[in-house]
């Protein structure tokens, strides 16, 4: 799953959302890594719709303005925690092996002999 | 002003189908001013624009990926992998039957050596035997390397047409054949090859079909192989032959666009989008060898316009029923 798509789910987890209430979230949520484009968005939610991850919450028109919102589905909120684990074990492995390494750093610190200056 | 910034983003949205813009318009545009409104622009920026267009372009082509359903891709794929095998198979059989010829026909009509590719032709033989081993591999349940060879096929067409004519060869592949093969190759990647017995059934029987057709049509090259000391048979060569082969490929193509007719009435949408999708590089072979036939054009426009007509209600979810009553 790409990082967009990661975070288009992730916004919706906690209820329905409407288009610029996912842009906002999802660049909240990645740190402002994320900004979605408008276009983007859209063609992401009529994918994630066609798979059954997202459905359409309804339309309201708020000022003047359009607005179609959201929700996450049962598979779609399945699909989102399977990703979260996902990372989650990645990110608990890159972390042990990060450990080792300052563990081995750490000997081999300790081990080297001391360097004598040489005139 | 923001009545303005409105249009343009709905002008920017006309690069969307149609009935994406009715279902969507509306609730795009009004996150759009929503971004606007937050980051005070007064005019779409140009990355959001380029954005729309490139999305509205892609939606035209979601909109036929849920036409084409991967069951008519599989097949029309399966077809045309068996068709262009068909063809090369045939085509690497002259190589070397007309390099024969050709150095007999150059020391009896005293035109010197001939310019030769080794014990073929031509560096055709190349685009053949990609060909060739691209079909093998169909078998061998590895589609991503036959899609490869596939792709493989295409700047190999091309290589071996103009650096065969380049070096002076005195036969090159035709135009006709490369582009042909080229057709197949396309249309073969359309689909996703599945290694079960069905599909191995579809490209065999596809192949044996077109075998004989191909066959059927290049019937006159058989002269070729026994030419003796009559030099004038030389150079008729594939599609190079003027007379029956227009009219053969004419049969062909009426004969598909029945065939396709037949299915729409039995109501076997599938099989109609299939047998006319793949008749498409036949349809292109005749009209690019007689382009003044009008009744063709017209004739070959009406099958099409039905078929993707029919297929296309077919995919809104609509259907025509034909019953047939007895008074």
């Amino acid at each position: 799953m790409r990082e967009p798509t990661f975070f288009v789910l992730a916004s919706l987890a906690d209820g329905r959302k409407h288009g610029y209430g996912i842009i906002k979230d999802a660049e909240d949520l990645s740190d402002g890594r994320v900004r979605l484009k408008v276009g983007t968005l859209y063609a992401a939610l009529e994918r994630l719709t066609a798979e059954g991850l997202v459905a359409t919450a309804g339309d309201e028109v708020v000022d003047g303005r359009a607005r179609r919102y959201f929700e996450l589905t049962d598979v779609g909120t399945t699909s989102l925690a399977a990703e979260a684990e996902r990372q989650a074990m990645n990110a608990a492995r890159a972390r042990a092996r990060l450990t080792q390494r300052a563990a081995r750093a750490k000997v081999a610190a300790a081990t080297a002999p001391a360097k004598v200056a040489t005139a | 002003m923001s009545g303005e910034l409105e249009q343009r983003y709905r002008r920017a949205l006309s690069w969307y189908p149609r009935r994406w813009r009715d279902a969507n318009e509306d609730a795009v545009v009004g996150t759009l001013l929503d971004v606007a409104d937050e980051s005070g622009e007064r005019t779409p920026s140009k990355s959001d624009l380029r954005s729309l267009r490139l999305h509205g372009l892609a939606a035209h082509f979601t909109f036929l990926g849920r036409i084409l359903t991967p069951a008519i891709r599989d097949r029309v794929s399966a077809i045309a992998l068996g068709t262009g095998f068909a063809l090369s198979a045939w085509a690497a059989f002259f190589e070397v039957a007309n390099a024969r010829g050709l150095d007999r026909f150059s020391s009896l009509s005293g035109h010197g050596t001939a310019t030769t590719f080794g014990p073929f032709v031509s560096l055709g033989i190349i685009l053949y035997l990609t060909w060739l081993i691209a079909f093998t591999t169909s078998f061998l349940g590895r589609p991503w390397l036959l899609r490869l060879l596939l792709v493989a096929t295409i700047p190999a067409a091309i290589v071996a047409r103009v650096v065969s004519e380049q070096l002076g060869m005195n036969l090159f592949p035709s135009t006709t054949t490369v582009l042909l093969l080229e057709m197949f190759a396309l249309l073969a990647l359309l689909g996703t090859p599945r290694p079960t017995a069905r599909w191995r059934i579809w490209i065999g029987l596809s192949a044996v079909v077109a075998v004989a057709l191909i066959t059927w049509v290049l019937r006159g090259t058989y002269g070729f192989l026994d030419t003796g000391d009559n030099v004038t048979y030389f150079g008729r060569y594939f599609f190079f032959q003027a007379g029956p082969i227009g009219g053969v490929i004419a049969g062909y193509c009426a004969a598909g666009a029945g065939v396709a007719i037949l299915c729409l009435l039995l109501q076997r949408w599938t099989w109609a989008a299939v047998v006319t999708i793949s008749m498409l590089p036949w349809f292109a072979l005749y009209l690019s060898r007689d382009p003044g036939d009008f009744a063709f054009w017209t004739a070959a426009a009406i099958v099409l316009a039905v078929v993707a007509m029919a297929i296309a209600l077919r995919a809104r979810g609509l259907r025509i029923d034909i019953t047939f009553t007895r008074r």
